[in-house]
């Protein structure tokens, strides 16, 4: 039997939408896609028949589309975006210190490639493993791991700076 | 696992736009009236309709056992009646 369509969004829409969030780094790309997702399934609930984890289809479904969303854009858009980077990926924070890492962690994984951005998200805030991250994104495992190590060292780069700065 | 990963960790992305789950929801079609009553147990009301089936199918078979045993039954009187008279027909020659 299949679930609730509701139960389903309650539990993954807010996963998903960071994820598309953090990988189109378009708010208005990020809900077009949570929705165009949601609503194939609610137009079409056998599409998760033969489903057996969810999470990982879901995922799979949103790069796929966000990816046909990223292609369609106009590329003069892209690039004005790509300047402006200041897409807001977190939740509002109360501590100044708090806001400024999420100021720079927003703006680092924006100086990141596309593909790059998409394994860091998925492993750091999925915790999903190399073998699920390729099969989510239908690229070999290694490609994954080696990915992941790239993105990682250059966030270290990126962020190694803030870490140095004198706290008031 | 490096303590940057975990501060990174640490952060909480924000949420999709509250009228994404409306819209999504209201595209949901409506599901028919029988299954509205139907859907609390699917499978115990399944489980009644499937006793009520298997107790009509063998009500019904027994009838015809019933009915065979009563055609054999009669065959063998008829039998049984043919012999009796064909012994009598012996005893007066």
């Amino acid at each position: 039997m299949l679930p609730d369509l509701a139960d389903i969004y309650d539990t993954h829409s807010n996963a998903l939408f960071a994820f598309l969030l953090n990988f189109t780094r378009s708010e208005a790309d990020a809900h077009d896609v949570l929705q165009d997702v949601f609503l194939k399934i609610a137009e079409r609930p056998s599409l998760l028949e033969n489903v057996r984890e969810l999470r990982g289809w879901l995922v799979k479904t949103c790069h796929r589309q966000a990816l046909d969303a990223i292609r369609r854009r106009d590329s003069r858009t892209r690039a004005a975006e790509a300047a402006a980077k200041d897409v807001s990926l977190f939740a509002p924070a109360a501590d100044p210190e708090d806001v400024s890492f999420q100021n720079a962690v927003a703006l680092s994984m924006g100086a990141l490639p596309e593909e790059q951005r998409a394994v860091v998200h998925l492993k750091i805030w999925e915790e999903m493993t190399f073998a699920q991250i390729a099969e989510a994104l239908g690229i070999p495992p290694n490609t994954v791991a080696s990915r992941y190590r790239y993105a990682l060292d250059k966030l270290e780069g990126l962020l190694r700076p803030l870490e140095n700065e004198p706290h008031p | 696992m490096s303590d940057l990963e975990d501060k990174l960790r640490s952060l909480n992305f924000r949420g999709p736009a509250p009228d994404i789950r409306r819209t999504v929801l209201a595209a949901v079609p409506a599901r028919p009236a029988w299954r509205e009553w139907l859907w609390p147990s699917p499978l115990a009301w399944g489980a009644v309709a499937g006793i009520w089936l298997i107790a009509f199918a063998t009500t019904d078979s027994g009838s015809s056992r019933h009915a065979e045993a009563t055609v054999a039954q009669f065959t063998a009187t008829s039998r049984f009646q043919q012999i009796i008279e064909i012994e009598r027909i012996l005893l007066q020659q």
